[in-house]
């Protein structure tokens, strides 16, 4: 079975040119280290490794289906699969990633708990920016996601691409004609929160106005720092009827009806009155007093046509992108995490914990090997940001994988070698080709390039240009 | 014109009721992207996704050619006995094509179009259906072999495709294009019947130019064609094309040659597999799961 018959040395090829760092994260699907690649000592790896599937299954759909849109899918705001390794001793997949030190449920996790202060405008709508044209191009594509949650948001730490925003974890993205399963049929836990209403009411189809929900709560979430619908869930098989989580959105958004949203009485749960759903009364208070935001702010505006009930009315990303919102100031820009202008207060977001007593298995406490292969494995850096202990189970980001916890961990340092954290935020607002700015050092990438039809352009135009004119 | 007496379009409706499984099972789904105007675009993506396919062209010798028959059939009979789609039974032929194209394949290795065909079939479904299958279910007598390496030939196969296992077929087309043509009501009967002429060109030799070597929306449209009406020409096929907004996205040489290469085919049926001579002769008598409509004589075998 294993490979590692004396402590490590007998690894396979492909391993060799990874000095491993640390486990990150474990889960449903398998593991996440951390890993440095020994020619190009700056260029952190995250290596996913798939469970093995079971006897008798051969290799997992699961594994399939991810790693074949991976191939397929280049954009920068999409997060990048680097290699696939295939261990043939046991068969076993690890997918190797670039890097990204944060994602948006730590990012704003670290605002509410530690910083006590909303995250800043440019930041938001920078990251909401990123996050769309990432979607857009996955929808051009006839791709959806179906499983975004802040967690699955990664945001670049430094580097040269740093505050670039990356759309991670597609283990349950598919293609519009692929069969599609209720994720429940799938034994696959997706947290509800970020659920669309037609899901919630029995709705099979999944379309690409799904994602769009889950954009709006990820949105309001980036505004105020709490989950927007934070329903509580109903464990039981199979696909239980999510009563509080629909609760939660009336509350907010005041009852559906099927004068606004015709389809909506098709729906199984609707139809069915589930727990007489339909009978329930709610005096609606409004997202904007939720959002603390004016009905007449743009941003309000953006977030409601998000929140559309009916899907078909549902703003797309492409439309969404062309909203006034991210025309006005402060406009979006390629690093979300620094802002252009001078002055702002810049918030150093802390770095993932990395549990550095393991080894590719994911089991043994191993041979100290990054230490001895001379990496900086501090004990609490980060500053101020020292994590305090995490108590919210919660699903994480590359494979819906829990994230450590801090004790017995170090964290792991990646200061920039790469230098230049900060330069990168497209000062001046200058238009940017997404998709092919990215890794002109990437020299062995070059066959997933061109795969799939570059329609993240489609007329797209790059960050939103600065009007020449001032009032 | 010339060529066409021979062609009987309604040799293409003796399988349609083997089982109660059409194409259009997850209709619903497809419908989801709307309106035609939708379809305009989707059709427009897939054809752009076909140029970014390389072509598959090889010259492989007749052993293969005769063991990939013999696979093809094998996965007809598999696709009724697991009750899989239409669908599935074509892209599992594509990964084979692509697999052989690469030149990986020896024709002295009768065993290895067998496992590939056991591998690219567990593929295809996993793509595909929404039910996966254990890779015991697609043991027969004839091919049988162990999950072990039944994964380690579906992981070979995986890289040699470079992962790129998504691949267009006619049939994402096929419902547009019939569509293109007529209106709603003869859409029913004109789907099965397209659906068996686009996997009747599975089969044919897979040296020079198998049907196959065309685009996928090219067979699609040969074969919606086909099914309306058999006595085109190149002039009056022109003509149909031209009454169709897809008009333009097609060259019709291409249209019309793969049009007069169906007009030559032959249906496909479940039926046992033939032993080849090196084979186990028994194999024809044993399978009594299969249920066979009738074993008429296949030219390609």
């Amino acid at each position: 079975m294993s490979n590692r018959s004396s402590g490590g040395n007998n690894r396979p090829e492909w391993l060799q040119q990874y000095d491993l760092i640390g486990k990150i994260g474990e889960g449903t699907y398998g593991l996440v280290f951390l890993a440095k690649i020994k020619s190009n000592r700056t260029k952190s790896i995250a290596i996913k490794k798939f469970k093995q599937s079971k006897d008798g299954d051969g290799v997992s759909p699961t594994a399939i289906r991810e790693i074949m849109l991976l191939r397929e899918i280049n954009h920068e705001n999409v997060v990048k699969l680097v290699n696939v390794h295939i261990n043939h001793i046991d068969m076993s997949l690890y997918l190797a990633f670039d890097y990204a030190e944060h994602d948006l449920y730590e990012i704003i996790r670290h605002h509410r708990d530690k910083v006590n202060q909303a995250i800043n405008q440019y930041t938001v709508k920078s990251i909401l920016w990123q996050l769309l044209n990432g979607l857009n191009y996955l929808h051009s594509n006839w791709i959806m996601h179906r499983d975004l949650k802040p967690s699955n948001i990664l945001v670049m730490g430094d580097g040269e691409e740093q505050g670039v925003v990356k759309i991670a974890d597609f283990g349950l993205a598919r293609i519009y004609q692929a069969p599609l399963k209720p994720l429940s049929d799938n034994g696959v836990v997706v947290t509800i929160w970020y659920r669309a209403p037609e899901l919630l009411l029995g709705g099979k189809h999944y379309t690409s106005a799904v994602d769009m929900w889950a954009v709006g709560c990820i949105f309001a979430e980036l505004l105020t720092l709490k989950p927007l619908f934070q329903g509580q869930e109903v464990k039981a098989t199979p696909n239980p009827f999510q009563l509080d989580q629909l609760d939660k959105i009336f509350k907010v958004l005041g009852h559906p009806t099927v004068d606004k949203w015709p389809t909506l009485a098709n729906l199984p749960h609707w139809q069915s009155d589930q727990q007489h759903i339909q009978g329930h009364k709610y005096d609606s208070p409004g997202l904007y007093s939720v959002v603390h935001l004016s009905p007449k702010n743009p941003a309000y505006d953006l977030l409601s046509k998000m929140l559309e009930y009916d899907p078909r009315k549902r703003i797309t990303a492409a439309q969404a992108l062309d909203h006034e919102y991210f025309r006005m100031e402060p406009l979006p820009g390629r690093n979300a995490l620094v802002p252009p202008q001078p002055g702002e207060k810049i918030v150093n977001y802390p770095t993932r914990p990395v549990d550095t007593n393991t080894d590719f298995e994911g089991t043994a406490s191993l041979q100290p090997a990054p230490q001895a292969s001379g990496n900086q494995v501090a004990g609490g850096m980060g500053g101020p940001h020292v994590m305090g202990n995490r108590n919210i189970p919660r699903p994480m980001h590359m494979a819906g994988v829990q994230r450590m916890q801090q004790q017995n961990m170090a964290a792991y340092n990646l200061a920039s070698q790469a230098g230049m954290g900060g330069t990168m935020n497209n000062p001046g607002n200058i238009p940017m080709q997404r998709g092919v700015a990215a890794q002109p050092h990437q020299q062995q990438q070059q066959q997933q390039q061109n795969q799939l039809r570059r329609k993240d352009g489609m007329g797209m135009p790059g960050y939103p240009q600065q009007k020449s004119r001032r009032f | 014109m010339e060529g066409t007496s021979t062609f009987s379009l309604t040799r293409f409706l003796v399988q349609e009721n083997e089982n109660g499984l059409s194409e259009d099972d997850d209709e619903d789904e497809v419908n989801e992207r709307g309106s035609c105007v939708d379809n305009e675009e989707m059709v427009r993506t897939l054809m752009d996704q076909e140029n970014n396919v390389e072509s598959i062209h090889s010259h492989v010798d007749d052993s293969i050619n005769v063991a990939r028959s013999e696979a093809i059939q094998w996965i007809i009979n598999m696709r009724s006995l697991l009750g899989l789609r239409y669908y599935t039974a074509y892209l599992c032929v594509m990964y084979i094509d692509r697999f052989i194209s690469k030149g990986l394949v020896s024709s002295d290795k009768q065993w290895a179009i067998k496992l590939l065909s056991v591998a690219c079939l567990s593929l295809a479904v996993k793509m595909k259906e929404r039910e996966p299958r254990l890779l015991s279910s697609y043991s027969t007598e004839k091919y049988n072999f162990n999950n072990n390496v039944i994964q380690r030939m579906e992981l070979l196969v995986l890289t040699t495709l470079d992962w790129k296992i998504r691949l267009v077929t006619p049939f994402d087309f096929i419902d547009c294009f019939i569509s293109c043509f007529s209106n709603v009501s003869p859409k029913r009967q004109l789907m099965p019947l397209t659906t068996q002429i686009v996997i009747a060109a599975t089969r044919g030799k897979f040296t020079n130019m198998s049907i196959m070597e065309y685009r996928s929306s090219t067979i699609a449209m040969a074969a919606t064609l086909t099914v309306m009406d058999q006595q085109l020409t190149k002039e009056s096929l022109e003509i149909k094309l031209k009454t169709a907004w897809v008009n333009q996205l097609f060259d019709h040489e291409d249209v019309y040659a793969c049009y007069k290469r169906m007009l030559e085919l032959e249906p496909v049926q479940v039926k046992p597999e033939l032993a080849t001579s090196s084979e186990d002769p028994h194999v024809g008598t044993k399978r009594k799961r299969l249920m066979f409509n009738e074993t008429e004589k296949n030219p390609n075998l």
